[in-house]
Order: C-alpha cells, then sequence, then structure tokens
C-alpha cells in the first residue's frame, strides 16, 4: 500500500537531492525496489535518500513527467503484438517532448531522459519517449535520419559501398 | 567520491549522450515501431542501428507472395513494401539479401500466397522469410488444376487464427478436401458454380469443420440444407456457412421447413427468412444462405462490440 504523503529523498550523479511523494515514485521499478531493499520503516518521513543514477536537469524532467501521470493504472500494461504503433503518443507527452525542441541540446534531452526511464525503469516514459524518436525519424532519408539522431556515420568505405550497392539494388 | 566521479566524467565525456550510447535493447524498442522502409534507411544510419534493426522483431498487417506467370517474375512484399523481385530463373542468386537484415522475427497479421507456384517450387528465400515468421491468417489462392502441397499444409497448421482457400473457376475435389488436415474456409471466385456430383460432399467438408464462404454452389435436395443448419448450430468451433443456391432450391427449402418470414426489403425485392438461426434472403433468381455456430456468433458480436 502506497500513502500518497509519504516521501522519498532521491539523490542524482551530480549531487542533488530532490525530495517526492511516494505516489510519484511508485511508477518506477528502481527506486520501489531500492525503498524495499531498505527493508525500512515505511512510515518513515521521508524515506532514507535513493541514489539514482540521472543527473539533476534530467530527474527535475523526470518528475515533471510522473506528476502529470501520478495517477495512471499500475502494473503498465503489457504491448501486445498489435501495439508496434507510434501514433497514439498522449496530446500532453508531446507537448512535454516538444518544450525541448527550443533547447539547443534538445535531441541530448530526449537521450537523457531515455535512459533515464531505463535506469529508473519507468515503463511508460521509456515507451512514449522510444516512440518520440521512433516517429521523428519515420519517412526519413539516411541522411535525414543522421542528421536527426546526430550520428556520425561509422562505417567502413568498404561497408559504405556494400550499402550503396544494396540501396541501388533495392531501389531498381 | 561521487564527487570525484562527477569530475572524471566531465573530464571523459564532455559531449553527453549519443544514439550509440544506449543499449542495444534500447535501440532495437526505438526502431520497433518502424516499418519496412524506414527501417530500410535506419540499418544504413550506423553500425549500432544496422544491428538493432536486424535483431529487433517486426510487427506487419500483410505479407503478399505473388507470382507473375507471362513474365515468370516473382515478388514479396511487406505492407506494400517491396522487398523482393526478380525472375524465377535468378531467384536462388539473390535469396539471401533480405535474409536477417530487416528483422530477427516478423509478425504479420495476414499472409495472402496469390499463387502457390513459388512455395511448390521450393524457393529458399520464401522458405526463409517464412521460417522467421509467425502469421494469423492465411489466404490461398488457387487457380484450375492447383491443389495444396505438402509445404502449404504445414503453413496451414501455422496460422494463429484462420485459412481461407481462394478458389478462382475451380472447387475442390472431395479427395481434395480429405487432405486439409485442419479447418479452412473456402471461397469460390468469379461466378463459378460449384456442382457437387452428390450432395453429400458439401456435408462432408461441413462435418470436419471446413467453413464456406462466397460459394455459388448447386444442390440437389432441400434436406441437405437442413443437414447443413443442424451441423453448423451443434458446431462447437468457429464454423459458418455463406452460400448462394437457386431460387428452386430456396423455395423448396422454405415450403419444408416453414422458415418464418423476418421482413423484406424496401423496395420489396428481397424477402428475408430465418430458420434455427439460419438467415435466408430469397432475391428474384438467387437465395442467399447464411449460418453460423454459436462460437462464431460469439466472435463476430465481440468484435462488433469492439468495433463500437
Amino acid at each position: 500500500r502506497i500513502y500518497p504523503l509519504m516521501r522519498v529523498t532521491l539523490t542524482t550523479s551530480d549531487g542533488a537531492s530532490v525530495t517526492v511523494s511516494r505516489q510519484l515514485t511508485k511508477h518506477s521499478g528502481f527506486i520501489e525496489k531500492a525503498i524495499t531493499d531498505m527493508a525500512v520503516d515505511d512510515n518513515a518521513v521521508p524515506l532514507s535518500a535513493v541514489a539514482v543514477d540521472v543527473d539533476d536537469a534530467t530527474l527535475k524532467l523526470v518528475i515533471e513527467w510522473l506528476t502529470e501521470h501520478r495517477d495512471d493504472a499500475l502494473p503498465y500494461p503489457e504491448k501486445t503484438d498489435e501495439e508496434r504503433r507510434a501514433d497514439d503518443i498522449p496530446a500532453w507527452d508531446q507537448a512535454f517532448v516538444q518544450k525541448w525542441d527550443t533547447k539547443e541540446d534538445q535531441q541530448q534531452t530526449l537521450y537523457a531522459v531515455i535512459t533515464a526511464a531505463d535506469k529508473l525503469d519507468i515503463k511508460g516514459l521509456l515507451d512514449m519517449t522510444c516512440k518520440t524518436l521512433a516517429n521523428k525519424i519515420n519517412g526519413k532519408t539516411v541522411e535525414e535520419m543522421r542528421e536527426i539522431l546526430q550520428l556520425e556515420c561509422d562505417f567502413t568505405e568498404e561497408e559504405l559501398a556494400e550499402i550503396r550497392k544494396e540501396n541501388a539494388w533495392c531501389e531498381n | 567520491t561521487p564527487s570525484m566521479l562527477f569530475e572524471d566524467d566531465e573530464l571523459t565525456e564532455p559531449e553527453g549522450i549519443r544514439l550509440n550510447d544506449l543499449p542495444m535493447e534500447l535501440l532495437r524498442k526505438i526502431v520497433e515501431p518502424l516499418g519496412p522502409r524506414d527501417r530500410h534507411s535506419a540499418r544504413s544510419c550506423c553500425e549500432a542501428l544496422e544491428e538493432a534493426v536486424e535483431t529487433s522483431n517486426l510487427k506487419c498487417f500483410d505479407m503478399e507472395i505473388k507470382y507473375d506467370g507471362f513474365n515468370t517474375m516473382f515478388e514479396i512484399l511487406l505492407d506494400g513494401f517491396e522487398l523482393f523481385a526478380c525472375a524465377m530463373d535468378t531467384v536462388e542468386f539473390r535469396a539471401d539479401y533480405w535474409s536477417n537484415r530487416l528483422f530477427g522475427k516478423l509478425k504479420i497479421h495476414q499472409l495472402t500466397l496469390h499463387d502457390v507456384r513459388p512455395i511448390k517450387a521450393g524457393i529458399r528465400v520464401v522458405n526463409e522469410f517464412l521460417e522467421v515468421t509467425s502469421f494469423d491468417v492465411l489466404i490461398v489462392h488457387l487457380f484450375p488444376d492447383q491443389w495444396l502441397c505438402s509445404r502449404i499444409e504445414e503453413l496451414i497448421k501455422k496460422a494463429e487464427m484462420r485459412v481461407d482457400l481462394i478458389m478462382h473457376y475451380c472447387a475442390p475435389t472431395p479427395e481434395q478436401f480429405l487432405t486439409i488436415s485442419i479447418p479452412v474456409t473456402i471461397n469460390i471466385f468469379h461466378d463459378a458454380i460449384w456442382v457437387p456430383s452428390e450432395d453429400e460432399h458439401f456435408l462432408e467438408p461441413l462435418r470436419r469443420g471446413h467453413s464456406f464462404s462466397s460459394v455459388r454452389i448447386s444442390l440437389r435436395s432441400e434436406q441437405t440444407l437442413v443437414e447443413a443448419v443442424k451441423i453448423i448450430s451443434e458446431s462447437l468451433t468457429i464454423q459458418g456457412i455463406f452460400i448462394h443456391i437457386n431460387e428452386d432450391l430456396c423455395q423448396r427449402f422454405l415450403s419444408l421447413t416453414n422458415a418464418e418470414n423476418t421482413g423484406q426489403s424496401e423496395d420489396g425485392s428481397v424477402q428475408e427468412y430465418e430458420y434455427r438461426g439460419a438467415l435466408i434472403s430469397l432475391h428474384e433468381n438467387e437465395g442467399d444462405f447464411l449460418v453460423n455456430s454459436p462460437a462464431c456468433t460469439r466472435l463476430l458480436d465481440n468484435l462488433n462490440d469492439e468495433k463500437c
């Protein structure tokens, strides 16, 4: 049972501390497991600090998302075979991610949130951010994809020649 | 200490997180919703995405295997994306091109074999695809003098939901029906009329769990229809028949059963009847005869509810 007023302090990789409600952290498999492993009294307010391998700026974004999704049902529903679509991102989430587009390092922010969602085991956030990335490259050429994803081509000259050959064959 | 670690991080990783830094599991998750065309582009971006595409599962709506007999051209299409197209005599030369390149495993809703000849020819690329593919519905088009082979029988067993055999200008013989090991739905296209030499050749497939859809059939006795209704209404599986019969047989069936007249079309040209769950629509020259098993009716009701 999660008591809404219970709070837990999270310490970030860059030394900051953030205290949040257990109502938010219940969506993080990592934090919930850490609290269980501590075997502390659930009534302790706040709970002993949980160290998370996420920087302060990214954790703030994660908490913003968790606050909006605090009432989402748990456990997070498992995807079926038919649910490979990426066009079902809720409007609030779309606006949440679009805010980063004004940042110079918006792609970095997206990668950082994906990594944080993975480390903290927040399935809904991980799903949403991966779908966002898939949508960004949907329908794009190889060059456009590289630009969006800020990728360096790491194929050798021989591999590139092979890819060009394959692509020419496919286009034919 | 944490602060020292942080200083080290600053020195060694000034550029932040890159796509290539994400674990392969996450890269797979990112490429998973991409269709075949985008996967083709993504795998050409960098080595990490190439591996993610090659090892992630792809889910598509349909896969079609076509064969143009006139030009002996053979094609595989995935959600309309042409994965493979070449002349049959060069097919083995290019066979390994797509194998393990666009997906680890492929899940499709519907696999359509427009022609069984590429399957019967045992072409390696087809076998490689089908080896890593699972599907719900299998649709097989058959033309005169064509029938199933052991490879297609294997595919029929693999279909997780339904198998449709679409017969063009032909109908299965009683002997052919005996070779089909699991229930299928037979469709007969292009106004061809199936004239079984005995009515029993229509009833026996029903007893074996097969269904008929859009089949124009010539039967001798109205008792055959009564028996068909009995078989289907007692069936425990998803089974049904939708057949077109001539007006004379339809009238004899209605007289025999005293089927209830349940209505008519607005212009009065179609009369509708019901007999033990079977729905009969009598047109000018023909009767449409529809009956579904209880399991089939429940399935259709559920699908309608979901649509609503």
